[in-house]
């Protein structure tokens, strides 16, 4: 049958991930569109950070959730959703890397929220924004996407750790690197004298 | 504990990720290792300073395409059947509308090829053409039956560089009145990319009391937020102070009033 809008829209507030999975599982894919609608900005940035290319990470957002739908069965319920399909995210962006790898790496320049209070302390200038961007995108591709799984998308380490394969002890040692390195590597595109601890 | 488990630890502790006994332990060590302390507070600002990068938004398109497949998916067998004589149809449409592109650009490439030169007023003239075309197919597109169909015309709009006000009122009117909600998401998408235009940014404001879905009301406030729209504020005030409204959504206009605010 096809899907219906009002339908949906009773669920966007009550239903969790987990029940509209099922009701994906028993056949009614459509209500992929709630959680594509929950989750398609978010998986684009992720894809964006690890292909800098804008229609690649598109084009992937599409895969990922059609991936969804084919191995829906697959899914467990009683697990975290959020890591299941960072998971699908993951396969997909690997599997397609031979392709991107071909691709012209874009520059991400920054939006700034110029309009929002911003503390004292944190980097307010536009030219520091646009180093710690360039820092984060010189982080080996490892490094990067496990400090972007972390700071961006609230997924905690554990979660991180079925996504990637590995161990939480190496998750933790590897957020923590890429946060030192990225550390390093926007003071030296400043020009800053860095302090060894 | 190492120094260096210590060390490991101030991404979850930036995070909120600890557990109440491992932040106590972990702010211990801070107590008495400056060092610690030092590390702690440069790796914050940088830390903090990943929340200025990292808001890129996709483009109209993907929502578009995302429903066009889906829909696709979801559609009855037996619907597909019987309308197949139509949608092979629509499809030609944009078929139609690349295959006459590339007919004038290969008029245009024979030109040079012939005289050498091509004159600036031409590429003007053909790069007119083009745009007219896409306006038109989208035109087209947006009047259909099928729900996937306008998806399309909403698609082709966003490959329109200055849509004129025949397109955008086609926009606005399927914002404001297209019966399929995912149709209406992808319209505002394609208006919000054009809120430049004043004309626009007043139309989206005007949208707010005409929509009744959580979901579409949701997403205007967060356009009207994106395009910092101060003037939105009286209608969000409405919304907030609505009983009949959704709760999610007196939530939102509460969060959009906020952030417009700080602007």
């Amino acid at each position: 049958m096809p899907w219906n809008p009002v339908f949906l829209v009773r669920r966007l507030e009550t239903q969790t991930d987990s029940a509209l999975m099922e009701l994906v599982q028993a056949g009614d894919a459509a209500q992929l569109a709630l959680l594509f609608e929950r989750y398609h900005v978010a998986l684009f940035r992720y894809l964006l950070r690890m292909t800098r290319n804008r229609a690649i990470s598109e084009d992937l957002v599409q895969e990922v959730f059609f991936r969804v739908l084919k191995y829906a069965k697959t899914y467990d319920p009683d697990c975290s959703f959020a890591r299941w399909l960072y998971g699908m995210a993951h396969n997909a962006y690997y599997d397609s890397r031979h392709k991107v790898r071909g691709e012209v790496a874009v520059s991400l320049v920054p939006e700034t929220r110029s309009g929002e209070p911003v503390p004292d302390e944190v980097l307010v200038h536009r030219e520091d924004v646009q180093f710690l961007e360039e820092a984060l995108q010189k982080l080996s591709e490892e490094k990067r996407e496990v400090l972007v799984l972390s700071r961006y998308h609230g997924l905690r380490y554990e979660d991180i750790a079925v996504i990637l394969g590995c161990e939480i002890g190496a998750v933790k040692v590897r957020v923590y690197r890429a946060l030192r390195e990225l550390r390093e590597t926007f003071h030296q595109l400043r020009g800053d004298k860095i302090y060894e601890v | 504990m190492k120094f260096e488990e210590i060390q490991a630890l101030i991404p979850q502790y930036l995070a909120g990720q600890l557990t109440p006994a491992e932040v106590e332990s972990f702010e211990n060590h801070l107590k008495t290792n400056t060092a610690l302390r030092i590390e702690l507070e440069e790796l914050r600002l940088i830390w903090q300073g990943l929340d200025l990068v990292g808001h890129e938004q996709p483009s109209v398109a993907l929502r578009a395409r995302f429903y066009q497949k889906l829909n696709a998916v979801t559609a009855n067998k037996d619907a597909k059947l019987a309308r197949a004589g139509w949608r092979n149809w629509r499809i030609g449409i944009p078929q139609l509308a690349g295959a006459v592109a590339l007919f004038t650009l290969g008029i245009l490439v024979g030109r040079i090829h012939i005289t050498g030169t091509v004159s600036g007023p031409e590429i003007a003239q053909l790069r007119g053409q083009v745009e007219g075309l896409r306006q038109t197919v989208a035109l087209s597109l947006l009047e259909h039956d099928s729900a996937t169909s306008r998806l399309e015309g909403i698609s082709w709009s966003s490959r329109v560089q200055r849509p004129d006000s025949e397109l955008l009122s086609a926009l606005l009117t399927t914002l404001n009145h297209d019966q399929n909600i995912n149709v209406r998401l992808a319209s505002l998408d394609a208006l919000e990319k054009l809120a430049g235009d004043e004309t626009v940014r007043k139309a989206l404001e005007k949208s707010i009391p005409l929509q009744q879905s959580p979901l579409v009301q949701i997403a205007l406030i967060d356009a009207l937020v994106h395009i910092r729209d101060n003037a939105a504020t009286g209608e969000l005030r409405r919304l907030t102070s609505d009983e009949d409204v959704n709760a999610a959504v007196r939530q939102r206009a509460q969060w959009g009033l906020q952030k417009l605010s700080y602007q």
